[in-house]
């Protein structure tokens, strides 16, 4: 608080909208008041610097409306049902995690240059330390507030890892498949510090906290409603809110809409944006004629073609950023062809990935060169995926197929994206190339071809691989170790298992890099599965809005940005 | 008409067990989706046994039976919400969509049908044939998707295909769950006025497609009765020419009315690719979305909804044209 001299203080007016002093200079300000307001200015200076991506502009309007025009509104607000990609696009929006990815500082921010490891910052943790075997993981937390109004303690940060561990299996996948969190994950310390404990450290142990199963919630506020059937207030939350993030619910109609309005108790730095909205729209082309017209600011899940229409549309911002996404062909090695490694390469070589690029995603993709994702950084190895008919013929030769067999391509527009009926007749079409004649199954129901996959009751089955967390360790652990709940279809390598493990126990730096290379080279030779493109994140805003950073898992933060 | 309203309990019990039957046989199991690509084999496991999937077909079944005799639907996997609930919210929203169509049909297609049969033969005639082939070609959410962008997106008089109602619209209490009722109800012209503009284009992409469909059974029935000798009669007594369409049209009605009741029974849950085009959040949205999801109690309810619905529409078609034509009567 400026203190002001006595002789001031009879020259105030109250004027109706603050309060001016007038007084004359010489009189009025003595030395140390001239200090102290110039420390004052100083401070604001650096504050209002600090703050500049985020806080409005001048120019912007002091409140907006965000209408985010996606394509399906999750039906419920708890993890459990789990909502599918829906439940992630909402809940991570309302940042409410220890951790998160700070990308502003990276090319594009974050939108050329993917960020990695290093770029985890504190969201609700203010600070951290490891102990020496890195197995604990000591957290100092911020003080803030929930929409409730209660301050954010040790003991939700404990509550609510345990209740991800009782409700949540994407929760316990994340926490004690890819990372090893302890049973019990957390302890708290005192009331703003916490102990997080892993059985053995990974170098995702904080990323995997980014994940909105990581998500903190006001324990004070769902005790209030728990019951004794349901202990984990697992019914209120599925329509309600309760997090230390920066929104509070307004109104929720399942499956159609929700919005949000500010939480008033919330301390960050946020943009202008009053009022949020997210709005199911499930035709793509409607959700782009709807940003054109100005009655959504964001477009969520659009198509490649509905993407491409937009590009160069006045009034639109349209970016396609690096993600570790990747499409993929996945080959059932319970299937005798499959088993021999020669076929798996002769079709990885006969498909010819840049025509798929061009023909099914409209260029916006990257032909899959590595074995993995071009957007991680790691030493490109001479190993590559190549084109190469003439070669696979003779590899299929070798494997004792010379005039090739049967096969069976399942796919379904649910998974990855309606881009896989043109992909699906490409891949079919090369293949017959070198004597694999290709029948397509095409499967609508999203639910069907998950049961497919997992059974698996497929020969072959084009597949995405999008991880929740930008990591080739958690990649592989998600979909190609042999302990992974998704590689149901035989593929099995105690040797590549441990190259994986040996990863995600080497912290970033020189040496993982050296070792996610011999990963990439193994993948190429040893074909777990056959990469095809490698996708990015597809963003289609109002040109109005301001302050996005791509972060690697692709999703958004509204209190970030501003609308003018 | 006794034979047939003893035969309704036995034709709903039918379509009870239909709805269970051909769900349950589906092979596949929404675990996966449910639990999210990271379950284990353990936790979906566990899964099915929480939700008696793991149980014998014959004792599922009469587990079902049970909790229809109580009046218990179910709950979705998705949400917290019991299917019974659901149909109460989501089946108005498609009664306020699809009645108003078949009105928009009926009048328009019995207008050029009976143009058609009035001048046969003759450029109305043809003019109704062309628009009538023309319409009936089209899928409703093709049209619909036309309409859009000529009425939204280009010339801006519709608004936004968001659903019932506009983003800034208060949210008002659901009594009957028809927007536009409840609006009225609540004393607020102003959201029954924005629901009534989002209920345009909708309301015209299944009136438009399905006009065709009264056109040629209009075009039909009076074309036979105009040219029928109890009209020529009427015509040589000399009676005015209103009056001789008049005799036409109630002889020549039935059919059409047995059309009203079979796209009311059709419409009924399968316009639910035009309910999501306009993300009209109805019934037939709410069964696709089960369905496409192996939400199996939602697969249920709707299948039980509709095949009942249509069995009821049936029993009062029959009703109807009985009262209207004696013919039948005897």
């Amino acid at each position: 608080m400026l203190q002001i001299a006595p002789s001031c203080s009879a020259h105030w007016n109250v004027g109706g909208n603050g309060i001016g002093c007038r007084m004359s200079a010489k009189a009025a300000i003595r030395g140390r008041v001239k200090v102290k307001i110039g420390l004052a200015a100083a401070l604001s200076s650096l504050m209002l610097v600090a703050c500049a991506q985020a806080q409005p502009t001048s120019n912007s309007p002091k409140s907006a409306t965000f209408v985010v025009a996606l394509q399906a509104v999750p039906v419920n607000l708890d993890v459990k049902p789990f909502g599918g990609e829906p439940m992630i696009d909402v809940e991570t929006a309302l940042q409410s995690q220890l951790f998160m990815y700070d990308t502003s500082g990276l090319a594009g921010q974050g939108c050329s240059q993917m960020g990695g490891l290093n770029n985890v910052v504190g969201d609700l943790a203010s600070s951290w330390t490891f102990s020496a075997d890195r197995k604990t993981i000591t957290v100092k937390l911020k003080n803030v507030k929930s929409a409730w109004g209660h301050d954010l303690t040790a003991d939700d940060v404990v509550y609510s890892l345990n209740r991800a561990f009782a409700l949540s299996s994407v929760a316990i996948g994340n926490m004690t498949s890819s990372t090893h969190y302890a049973t019990p994950p957390a302890t708290a310390v005192s009331q703003d510090t916490v102990e997080l404990h892993v059985n053995s450290p990974t170098a995702v142990d904080l990323a995997i906290l980014t994940h909105f199963t990581g998500q903190i919630y006001d324990s004070q506020e769902l005790k209030l409603h728990a019951t004794s059937a349901d202990p984990w207030a697992n019914q209120w939350l599925q329509t309600n809110t309760a997090d230390f993030g920066p929104w509070k619910l307004e109104s929720f109609q399942p499956g159609s809409r929700i919005s949000f309005v500010p939480n008033p108790y919330y301390n960050g730095s946020r943009g202008n944006i009053t009022h949020l909205i997210f709005e199911s729209v499930p035709d793509s082309s409607t959700r782009a004629e709807l940003l054109q017209t100005g009655q959504a600011q964001w477009a969520w899940g659009l198509s490649y073609g509905d993407f491409k229409s937009l590009q160069g549309k006045v009034g639109i911002t349209t970016k396609d950023c690096v993600s570790p996404n990747r499409d993929d062909l996945v080959l059932n090695m319970k299937d005798p062809h499959f088993a021999n490694v020669l076929v798996r390469q002769a079709i990885s070589m006969a498909i010819n990935r840049q025509e798929i690029n061009l023909g099914a995603y409209q260029g916006l993709a990257q032909p899959s060169k590595y074995g993995v994702s071009a957007a991680y950084d790691f030493p490109r190895p001479s190993t590559t995926y190549s084109y190469d008919p003439a070669q696979a013929k003779i590899l299929l030769a070798q494997a004792g197929y010379a005039n090739g067999f049967p096969m069976q391509l399942t796919y379904s527009a649910s998974r990855p994206g309606p881009q896989v009926t043109q992909s699906s007749v490409l891949v079919k079409d090369d293949l017959a190339q070198i004597g694999i004649n290709v029948t397509l199954v095409n499967v609508a129901s999203a639910s069907d071809f998950n049961s497919i996959f997992y059974k698996p009751s497929f020969q072959a089955i084009l597949y995405s691989e999008p991880p929740a967390i930008a990591d080739p360790y958690y990649s592989a652990t998600t979909y190609t170790i042999s302990t992974s709940a998704q590689d149901q279809y035989g593929w099995k390598d105690p040797s590549f298992d441990q190259l994986i493990l040996s990863v995600g126990s080497t912290q970033p730096g020189p040496q993982r890099q050296a070792l996610i290379q011999q990963l990439a080279i193994e993948v190429v030779n040893l074909v777990p599965m056959i990469y095809l493109e490698d996708t990015p994140y597809l963003y289609a805003y109002s040109s109005k809005v301001t302050g996005f950073d791509a972060v690697p898992y692709g999703k958004l933060f509204p209190s970030q940005l501003t609308v003018q | 008409m006794v034979k047939r309203l003893i035969a309704v309990p036995i034709a709903v019990f039918v379509v009870l067990s239909a709805a269970f039957l051909l769900v349950a046989v589906v092979p596949s199991n929404p675990a996966a989706t449910i639990l999210g690509g990271l379950a284990s084999q353990s936790a979906i496991i566990a899964f099915n046994h929480n939700l008696g999937l793991d149980k014998p077909l014959p004792v599922r079944y009469g587990d079902y039976l049970q909790g229809l005799a109580h009046g218990d639907l179910g709950h979705s996997y998705y949400g917290s919400d019991a299917v019974a609930a659901d149909i109460r919210t989501y089946l108005p929203s498609t009664i306020e969509l699809v009645v108003p169509a078949i009105i928009v049909a009926l009048v328009l297609g019995v207008v050029l049908g009976g143009l058609g049969a009035y001048y046969p033969r003759r450029w109305p005639d043809w003019l109704s044939t062309i628009f009538t082939t023309v319409t009936q070609s089209i899928p409703d959410w093709v049209l619909g998707l036309l309409l859009i962008f000529i009425f939204y997106f280009i010339l801006r008089w519709a608004p936004a295909p968001i659903g019932q109602s506009s983003i800034t619209d208060a949210q008002l209490p659901s009594i009957t769950g028809a927007l536009i009722v409840d609006s009225l109800l609540a004393g607020n012209v102003g959201a029954a006025a924005s629901a009534a503009a989002h209920l345009v284009l909708p309301v015209l992409s299944l009136g438009i497609v399905y006009t065709g469909v009264f056109s040629k059974v209009t075009r039909a029935a009076l074309g036979r009765e105009m040219q029928s000798a109890p009209i020529e009669f009427a015509r040589a007594c000399g009676l005015p020419e209103w009056r001789v369409v008049h005799y036409a049209w109630l002889a020549g009605r039935a059919p059409i009315i047995t059309y009203i009741a079979i796209m009311l029974g059709a419409l009924m849950g399968g316009e639910s690719i035009l309910e999501t085009v306009f993300a009209w959040n109805g019934f037939g949205q709410w069964g696709l979305t089960g369905v496409l999801r192996l939400d199996l109690p939602v697969v249920q309810g709707f299948v039980l909804i509709t095949g009942t619905f249509t069995v009821l529409v049936y029993i009062v078609l029959d009703l109807v044209v009985m009262l209207l034509d004696p013919r039948v009567r005897q």
